[in-house]
């Protein structure tokens, strides 16, 4: 596991020793929104506790089980969880001075926002998969599919992201950069529509091709290294491929940028059609199922089965 | 359920459960705070000594009942860490119980200082 200022290296059973603790937690607890932040705030207790520890040092088992010991058993805590569930009736009553009209007996009548609209860790997974795949769904449809579909998919993972991305560390980084690829894809769907000659296309559109690429490029990367993040401590087998994915993802597009652009500009260039050249690159795009797929799409499904299954 | 039935022990964490929340309130009510900082600051008080996960089930409860709302607040080093507040209807109740606080506090108050302790009540 990758050691950071604020998550030292645990030893195997230190981790083994954390792992256990957290199943029994959740074997404890029934599944629902709020079992899951229970379990993320017991999970951010034990980091922050941990924290006290020396970077350059490895948690003992022994460090391990101390921490473990202050938060009590997990069958008392999922105790507690269950004696709080019905407790709305044990609320004190409000005194007899006047008071807002709030009955503590009655549930809230608004559900805090925070409960209403937050997504779990596995529905936000579940957004960032299904958005990707719309985007690389529409590149069978040349053109409008390309963008259509690329505008939607990048929506909903911004969707995805801003409800339930605090799950995933740099979310906001990753919503900011998604706004921006929605921006150059919203720019270059018009232009990509014109006439225009070679130099023109160079000129204005090569650019904008370009910055959707790097876009693209640092967008994943941030992405998949918040996953691996989120990998470390839900699924830490899936750490090391998550980072060696987005490193093959890194070279694969940019090579795939490469090819596309020179055999479409080449083709463009011999038979004096810009459009001809789009048409070939646009051709190859569909390639880009097999790579979304195997470096994006899996590993988000994977990771998302792993999180459900503990 | 009279106090001569049960014993001290149990009474003593009874009595602390049930103020456990009008302290979390409180606190709440003077600064956000990480759930990590409302345990250690409520297990450090003298006089408690609940266990530290004891608080999140509460949290919990109270999030549940409109009393408390939370952030995700992004770290630069990890994931995203939940910042706890006082919602308006929490500190609307909160004034309330507060005021239930004082009135049967100065009650016991009075009812100890005619039996000061150390005396035999009898």
């Amino acid at each position: 596991m990758d050691a950071n200022p604020v998550s030292p290296t645990r030893s195997p059973e230190a981790a083994r020793l954390e792992q256990d603790y957290l199943d029994r937690l959740r074997s404890a607890l029934p599944s629902s929104a709020e079992t899951s932040e229970l379990i993320d705030n017991i999970r951010d207790h034990i980091q922050t506790a941990l924290a006290e520890v020396p970077a350059a040092a490895e948690v003992s088992l022994t460090k391990m089980a101390t921490v473990l010991e202050e938060l009590g058993s997990p069958e008392s805590i999922a105790a507690e969880f269950a004696d709080s569930a019905p407790a709305v009736s044990q609320t004190p009553p409000t005194a007899p001075e006047p008071a807002p009209a709030q009955n503590p007996h009655s549930p809230p009548a608004a559900a805090p926002n925070s409960v209403a609209t937050e997504l779990s860790l596995p529905e936000t997974l579940d957004r960032l998969f299904v958005g990707y795949l719309i985007a690389i769904v529409g590149l069978w449809v040349p053109f409008i599919g390309l963008y259509i579909c690329h505008m939607i998919g990048f929506a909903v993972m911004l969707k995805g992201i801003q409800r339930g991305g605090g799950h995933i560390p740099q979310g906001e980084t990753v919503k900011k950069l998604l706004i921006a690829a929605l921006c150059v894809v919203i720019a270059h769907f018009p232009l990509s529509t014109l006439s225009l000659a070679p130099p023109l296309v160079a000129i204005i559109i090569l650019p904008l091709s370009i910055g959707w690429m790097v876009l693209d490029i640092v967008v994943f990367w941030i992405l998949m290294s918040g996953l691996a993040e989120v990998s470390d401590q839900r699924a830490p087998e899936m750490s090391t491929q998550l980072r060696d994915r987005r490193i093959i993802y890194v070279i694969v597009s940019i090579v795939f940028f490469i090819l596309a652009a020179a055999i479409g500009g080449v083709i463009a260039v011999n038979s004096g059609e810009p459009k001809v050249g789009e048409l070939v690159g646009l051709l190859l795009l569909p390639i880009w199922w097999v790579v979304g797929w195997f470096l994006i799409l899996k590993p988000i499904r994977q990771l998302r089965n792993r999180v459900l299954a503990v | 359920m009279s106090s001569s039935s049960i014993a001290p022990f149990k009474w003593v964490t009874q009595l602390k459960r049930g103020i456990l929340e009008l302290c979390c309130l409180n606190l709440l009510a003077s600064e956000r705070l990480y759930g990590y900082e409302l345990a250690k600051r409520l297990s450090e008080a003298p006089a408690f000594d609940v266990s530290l996960g004891t608080v999140y089930p509460l949290l919990s409860r109270l999030k549940k009942e409109g009393l408390v709302d939370s952030d995700l607040e992004e770290s630069p080093l990890g994931p995203a860490r939940r910042k706890y507040r006082l919602s308006e209807v929490g500190a609307a109740q909160l004034i309330a119980m507060n005021a239930e606080w004082r009135t049967i506090s100065d009650f016991i108050e009075t009812l100890i200082a005619k039996n000061p302790p150390g005396e035999d009540p009898a």
